[in-house]
């Protein structure tokens, strides 16, 4: 058949005009220019940027310092009248009695509250619609607040589920004017409670929540500290930095909460350069959901840092507290994995706590001379670090492992009286959104 | 027959020797003598004394101004009356009575005491079956009112005697005393409606006047139709149509009653106006000056009027209104009209219909073959087909039944007010889309001073077709959209001379083709019109070398189509342009020689250079014509490739390469278009090649353009190549169908090959696309972008805030396919023509939304509010965390959240005009749509929350205050004192430039189209 059509082809007497080509020429010019074209698109780009952050106002009787990224980065104080932003004067600033928003920024802000008594630090955070916070003490003893932050221009609409040793408390809601805050003491929300976890609902408005926690024994301090907030309940959580307990005058404690309906079962591992253990009683022990249960680590001694690894069938929420015998406590709490951060610690000492199964974590820092310095920590199930004696100004970490790595650091005063921890994790996520297009189709069909 | 009558025949000559020997033979032949003759020569320079002379008349001389009254007056003085039964018989030299013509008026009047005129059919002098007069009236605008139908033949349909309004002079047999009591004729109407008059004053002194039609005079209208000078003194420039309307008007005015004159006047008035108006288009400028020039001239002189009412009040008996039955209805003057108008379009259009039918045999006896009793139609048996057998003989109406069922199938979601896709919401009214042409300043988005395209003021006007019901139009257009293309194809191949069968065939491809059913489905208003219009346009060849020859009058009239053609797609102007501009540098490069040798000047007004003169024409005019959008355009020359409408991304490259624009709702591409085959065969027919090689480049541009986005009309899209697939179909098509017709027929004798394998495929081809595409039509592509009555996409409630006077603006967000978009809205949905004014937003707002999207805009509300936004409205409900965000960024206050989405409040947000006074008081200045008005009562500043404009005028106790550039990009104003205050756009440049376009319009259609004829330059024969 195909021999047929092909002889019939070439008997034709028809004749193809040369200028055939022509047109296939100026064809081909077409296509080679529209595949020459580059494909423009207006789609699908997208832009990142880093939402304000808030530090939380001077809470209980000590001064709060917002540690800031850079020098004048822009910053102005909720609750004020004037909504401009002005220019910090230098990388550390002062907070009053008022709330202060720091503009988006790639590295994160915290705040540290020094009280003489205690010190307490707290990651600077944004507009959160969940917030956790698992620590803190609605007895007698204790001067808890929640200090409830909008930064928005709105007002904001927010619930408070409490959780205590017993029960889920009744929600409360709350209406926080536009650019204002509102402090809530926790012995009128969980009145005589020792064990009290809460659940910070944003259900409108730019809202950041602060727990601070300060406990007293007649009229001596036992110290201060702010619980940082933490994310959705997970089945895992690692708690990075706890400082070592070897001399007997460190104790810890671990609190944890099953928000969900079902009890929990829990497997704790104790990370430490002295090894990793599962203390007795912590493989496989059952957590009654609903409850805030605080649980003591009791004969725990370890030589350097350590982090603690909770694993469980049911989602909870946790954080550890650490208690230098009536001198100053800390709560260190979960954290996701470290991917990239920078912190600004001028006149601090911290020391750094990494934890995974294979750490590896690029470090630049400026020393306290302005020098820029790096270094490359590398280990398995837990690594430390400090500056050393140059001290530190901002200091970035990038995790170079594919492993998740896990980190925190620990603030201590000079005396090593006052203690303090900060999780390391950003303050505030990037937001990635797609470019928004002015575009008319969005007012048609 | 002997009666008691004695009558006296009054013959005035003026210059009448053409017919004056058969008026006098014509007067001597009556088979009842007249009794007395007198003739009045009025200053003839011919020798129509001689001829009076010669046959024995007795004739006086008179000036040769004077007038017919005053001349019939003057004989009348010289031949005494004899008693009441003496009637006068007025004769123009130009008026030939039948030999019985005055024994059947005496015959007439004998019986009927009550009649004072009595007068004969008028017939043509040259043709003498056609039909002149058969009494006369005067229509209320002051037309001379026959009755009659334009070349009525005499047939005796008007044959009884009765009464009228008045007769013509020309053979008018008057009572003589009757005549000298109404004071003859009036001498004011020196010529001209003298006769109307004369029988208006008869009736209202009581007499009537009749025509009597057995009795017939033949009449060469000699003066009406210019084959005379007229002379009378009162012929201000001896303009005959002038005099003729002014004594038109001063009859009505003159005789009608006094509480009627104000209307009569607006009539005549606006008559005049439109008359010039038709006069001016076709090219009859002398006679538009008469329209006008007769109403001035009675204007100026009341007082003639005035006196002439006193005058008709002394011998009036009965109210004027006595005549009122015999003014035509005004129904019947519009009927009349308009018939004379549909005639003259119908000749102008088929000028060769009667030729052809004179030339083509009408029966068999025009053959010569058989005699004429053959084609008695008595004797022809007729025999009733079944109607399956009719049918079968005429499948075109078949085909058109199949094809308007497949429409309405294919349409069953657009019967309604058609929107999506790339059309917007259609407004209720086409007036609308006029005004919309004529404002400055547009209400879209942050507002916009572009220019509107001249399609909007097109579709607006071409609404009228259903009463200005826009949406209407619209959904009927879209509707029809296939069938009219199918019908036009149709047309303009069997024009062609393609036999029935190719041309439905071709009708089927082009109404079929890919292009057309994405243009509808994705509402494509302009390239439908291109689909629609260019079949008919390429039937005039515009693009061929012999239009640099053509008529002046071709070379506009192809401009106004390619205007009118370019209006509704920018591409196709590019395109026009640049084939012209080729053109004219091959006409400039071959006359390179003679502008050495003559210098530009009188090469210029050479014959020479008439081909580059035309082609210049052919090369300016349509751009001209679309001014001032096409000066924008050369401005932003990106806007060239812009569809009208909202911008939608279509195919890129390949589906091109198929004659298939492609995009959502285009004909899947298996569905392979034989356009592009069709092209490439015609390449090897020679006569061909020409189209041929157009279509090709324009399916290559569309190939290259394809991968292009461009952003513009508020939106960013790659480049809609519709038009030029449609322009390659309508070029390629009917040359390839002519040339099949011929040579398929010769596949059965030639061997066989290529040419039966090449044929074959084509044939194969265009067969599963004429039937795959009508079963895709109304299954799957039924499912288009356009449906009727989609739900508004900003909440009712909104809308009706857009109307309070702080005219708040809605930032709309939506997300379409994954995309965040936003739009500032007034309160509605996109309107039809806004995408196409729409310019981007200031920086501040582009800003302030990426920030507000991406959670760190912290100042957004206080933003979005200086620029009058109001109201934040997000269409995706589904986008929870877009939602979160805006919640939380401060300054939004939920309002409602509903299924159709979430609207905020912004806080503190500006109205549209706001003052803020010197103490810091802020005042809600009133706001129409574009101006607004205030008593301030203090100094401060106005801020207008519009982008800004130079044009943008504020003014202060009727001064004008400086224009300033506020901070944030907006118009401001530093009030100096309390006073009144009027913001506005001035819109005196824009408006400028639309008269220009305007006149320019006015001035190719004029010489566009056909030139009136001046009565004097239509042949006797003709008229009479």
């Amino acid at each position: 058949m195909l021999k047929k059509l092909h002889s019939l082809w070439r008997n034709s007497s028809v004749h193809v005009d040369e200028r055939i080509f022509g047109v296939a020429a100026v064809l081909l010019v077409a296509f080679t220019v529209s595949y020459a074209v580059p494909v423009a698109q207006s789609l699908g780009k997208a832009q990142s940027a880093f939402p304000a952050t808030v530090c939380p106002s001077k809470m209980g009787d000590g001064t709060t310092t917002a540690f800031l990224p850079k020098y004048r980065s822009l910053v102005r104080h909720v609750a004020k009248k004037s909504l401009s932003f002005y220019k910090s004067a230098s990388t550390v600033e002062n907070i009053s009695s008022n709330a202060l928003l720091v503009e988006g920024n790639p590295a994160t802000s915290f705040a540290l509250n020094n009280s003489g008594n205690g010190i307490g630090a707290v990651l600077c955070e944004s507009g959160n619609a969940d917030q956790w916070f698992v620590g803190g003490s609605g007895g007698l003893t204790s001067k808890d607040q929640l200090d409830i932050v909008n930064s928005g221009l709105s007002p904001a609409q927010v619930d408070i589920v409490g959780y205590s040793s017993k029960q889920v408390l009744p929600v409360i809601s709350l209406v926080i004017p536009a650019n204002s805050d509102r402090t809530v003491f926790l012995d009128a929300l969980v009145p005589g409670e020792d064990g009290v976890a809460l659940h910070v609902i944003t259900r409108a408005g730019r809202v950041t929540s602060f727990l601070f926690d300060q406990r007293k024994k007649g009229l001596s301090s036992l110290g201060t500290d702010f619980v940082n907030s933490q994310g959705a309940p997970s089945k895992d959580l690692l708690i990075p930095a706890l400082m070592q307990s070897s001399n007997g005058r460190v104790s810890s404690m671990i609190r944890v909460l099953v928000p969900g309906n079902l009890d929990a079962n829990i497997k704790l591992t104790i990370n430490s350069g002295d090894g990793a253990f599962t203390p007795i009683g912590f493989d496989g022990r059952t957590i009654p959901h609903g409850r805030v249960i605080d649980i003591p680590l009791a004969d725990l001694t370890s030589s350097t840092p350590m982090s603690i690894h909770i694993e469980s069938d049911q989602p909870l929420v946790a954080a550890a507290l650490t208690s230098l015998k009536g001198s100053d406590f800390a709560w260190a709490i979960p954290v996701p994995p470290l991917t990239q951060l920078s912190l600004n610690f001028t006149g601090l000492n911290p020391k750094f706590v990494f934890t995974g199964s294979n750490i590896d974590v690029g470090i630049n820092w400026k020393s306290g001379n302005g020098k820029s310095m790096s270094a490359h920590l590398v280990g398995s199930d837990i690594a430390f670090w400090n500056p050393g004696t140059t001290g530190v100004r901002t200091i970035s970490f990038v995790n170079k492992s594919r492993s998740p790595v896990y980190g925190g650091s620990i603030l201590r005063n000079s005396s090593g009286s006052q203690l303090a921890y900060l999780p390391l994790r950003a303050g505030a996520a990037l937001e990635k959104s797609t470019l928004p297009i002015v575009d008319v189709r969005s007012l048609s069909h | 027959m002997a009666d008691k009558f004695f009558v006296t025949a009054v013959v005035v000559t003026h210059d009448g020797a053409t017919w004056l020997p058969q008026v006098i033979a014509a007067i001597g032949s009556q088979s009842r003598k007249v009794d007395r003759i007198v003739a009045v020569d009025t200053g003839s320079k011919d020798n129509s004394l001689k001829l009076l002379k010669s046959a024995g008349i007795p004739y006086f001389q008179e000036d040769r101004e004077m007038g017919y009254g005053d001349a019939i007056d003057h004989a009348l003085e010289l031949t005494p009356l004899v008693d009441e039964n003496e009637w006068i018989w007025l004769i123009h030299d130009d008026c030939a009575p039948d030999k019985k013509a005055l024994a059947h008026l005496l015959e007439a009047v004998e019986d009927r005491p009550q009649v004072a005129i009595a007068g004969p059919k008028l017939r043509g002098w040259y043709d003498r079956d056609h039909l002149l007069e058969v009494g006369v009236s005067i229509a209320s605008n002051g037309s001379r009112w026959t009755g009659l139908e334009r070349r009525e033949q005499d047939q005796g349909q008007h044959d009884d005697i009765r009464e009228v309004l008045a007769v013509s002079t020309a053979g008018a047999l008057i009572r003589r005393n009757v005549y000298e009591e109404l004071g003859g004729l009036d001498t004011n109407l020196a010529l001209f409606r003298d006769d109307i008059d004369l029988g208006w004053r008869a009736y209202v002194a009581g007499h009537s006047v009749i025509v009597v039609p057995q009795a017939v005079a033949y009449h060469a209208e000699a003066s009406s139709s210019e084959r005379r000078p007229v002379d009378v003194s009162e012929a201000f420039l001896h303009r005959p149509l002038l005099l003729d309307r002014r004594n038109a008007a001063y009859v009505l005015l003159v005789n009608s009653s006094w509480w009627t004159l104000p209307w009569i006047s607006i009539q005549l008035f606006t008559t005049s106006v439109a008359r010039a108006i038709m006069n001016l288009l076709a090219k009859l400028p002398g006679y538009a000056g008469d329209e006008i020039a007769a109403v001035g001239l009675l204007l100026i002189n009341p007082r003639e009027i005035i006196q002439a009412r006193r005058y008709r009040k002394k011998t009036r008996l009965i109210s004027p209104r006595i005549i009122r039955s015999f003014i035509p209805p005004r129904w019947s003057q519009f009927r009349m009209a308009s018939e004379g108008i549909a005639s003259l379009i119908s000749q102008a259009i088929r000028p060769s219909a009667k030729e052809d039918n004179r030339a083509a045999p009408q029966s068999y006896s025009d053959i010569g073959v058989i005699g004429d009793s053959f084609d008695d139609p008595d004797l022809i048996p007729i025999k009733d087909d079944p109607l399956w057998k009719i049918l079968a003989k005429k499948p075109h109406f078949i085909l058109f039944f199949l094809m308007s069922v497949i429409s309405l199938l294919a349409a069953r979601q657009r019967f309604g007010n058609l929107s999506g896709g790339a059309l917007a919401v259609v407004p209720q009214s086409g007036l609308t889309l006029l005004s919309q042409y004529a404002q400055s300043w547009h209400l879209v988005g942050l507002g916009s001073a572009a220019i509107t395209p001249p399609w909007v003021p097109i579709i607006g006007f071409a609404s009228i077709v259903t009463g200005f019901n826009l949406p209407l139009f619209i959904t009927l257009l879209f509707l029809l959209a296939p069938i009219l293309a199918f019908y036009i194809f149709f047309r303009v191949l069997t024009k062609l001379g393609s036999s029935r069968y190719y041309a439905l065939v071709g009708a089927g491809i082009y109404a079929f083709s890919p292009v057309l059913w994405a243009s509808v489905n994705q509402g494509r208003l302009g390239t439908l019109i291109i689909i629609l219009v260019a079949p008919s346009l390429f039937f005039i060849a515009p693009f061929t070398r012999e239009n640099e020859n053509a008529t002046w009058r071709r070379i506009f009239a192809i401009s106004l189509l390619i205007g009118l053609f370019c209006a509704f797609n920018p591409i196709v102007l590019a395109g026009w342009l640049i084939l012209q501009g080729y053109r004219l540098g091959i006409n400039i490069f071959e006359l390179r020689h003679q502008y050495r040798e003559m210098g530009i000047q009188k090469l210029l007004l050479a014959p020479v250079s008439g081909a580059l003169k035309r082609r210049f024409a052919l090369f300016i005019t349509p751009w001209i014509l679309v001014t001032p959008w096409s000066l924008a355009m050369v401005l932003h020359p990106t806007q060239f490739f812009l569809e009208p409408g909202i911008p939608l991304q279509s195919g890129i490259r390949w589906p091109q390469f198929l004659a298939n624009p492609g995009g959502p709702g285009a004909p899947p591409l298996w569905l392979i278009s034989p356009v592009l085959l069709f092209a490439l065969t015609a390449f090897t027919i020679k006569n061909l090649r020409t189209s041929s090689f157009m279509a090709t480049s324009a399916i290559a541009a569309g190939i290259a353009l394809s991968a292009f986005s461009i952003q513009g009309h508020g939106s960013f899209a790659n480049v809609w190549t519709g038009p030029l697939i449609a322009i390659a179909t309508a070029l390629v098509v009917p040359g390839v169908l002519l040339y099949a017709e011929s040579f398929i027929p010769t596949l059965t004798v030639i061997p066989l090959g290529k040419r039966h394998l090449v044929t074959g495929f084509i044939a194969l081809v265009t067969a599963i696309s004429l039937i795959g595409t009508p079963i895709w039509a109304i299954t799957g592509g039924s499912q288009s972008l356009v449906k009727a009555n989609q739900e508004q996409i900003v909440p009712a409630f909104v809308t009706a805030l857009a109307d309070t006077p702080a005219k708040p603006k809605t930032m709309v967000i939506n997300v379409i396919d994954g995309q965040t978009m936003y739009e500032i809205s007034r309160g509605s949905d996109l309107q039809l023509g806004d995408a196409d004014v729409t310019i981007a937003p200031p920086q501040e707002i582009v800003q302030t939304m990426s920030d507000l999207v991406a959670g760190s805009g912290i100042t957004s509300s206080k933003i979005l509010g200086q620029f009058g936004i109001q109201y934040l409205f997000l269409k995706a409900i589904n986008n929870e965390s877009l939602i979160r965000i805006i919640d939380g960024s401060g300054g939004f206050t939920r309002m409602s959240s509903t299924p159709s989405g979430i609207v905020w409040k912004v806080m503190g947000a500006s109205p549209r005009v706001l003052f803020v006074g010197q103490n810091k008081v802020q005042l809600v200045v009133p706001s129409l749509d574009v101006s607004a008005q205030a008593n301030l009562t203090q100094p401060g500043v106005v801020l207008v929350a519009e982008k800004y404009d130079q044009n943008w005028r504020l003014l202060l106790d009727g001064q004008r205050v400086p224009l300033q550039h506020a901070a944030n990009g907006l118009p401001i104003f530093t009030i100096p004192h309390a006073g009144q205050i009027t913001v506005l756009h001035d819109g005196t440049r824009h408006r400028t430039l639309i008269s220009i376009q305007l006149i320019a319009l006015l001035a190719v259609i004029v010489l566009a189209l056909p030139a009136g004829r001046r009565r004097r330059e239509i042949s006797l024969e003709e008229l009479v």
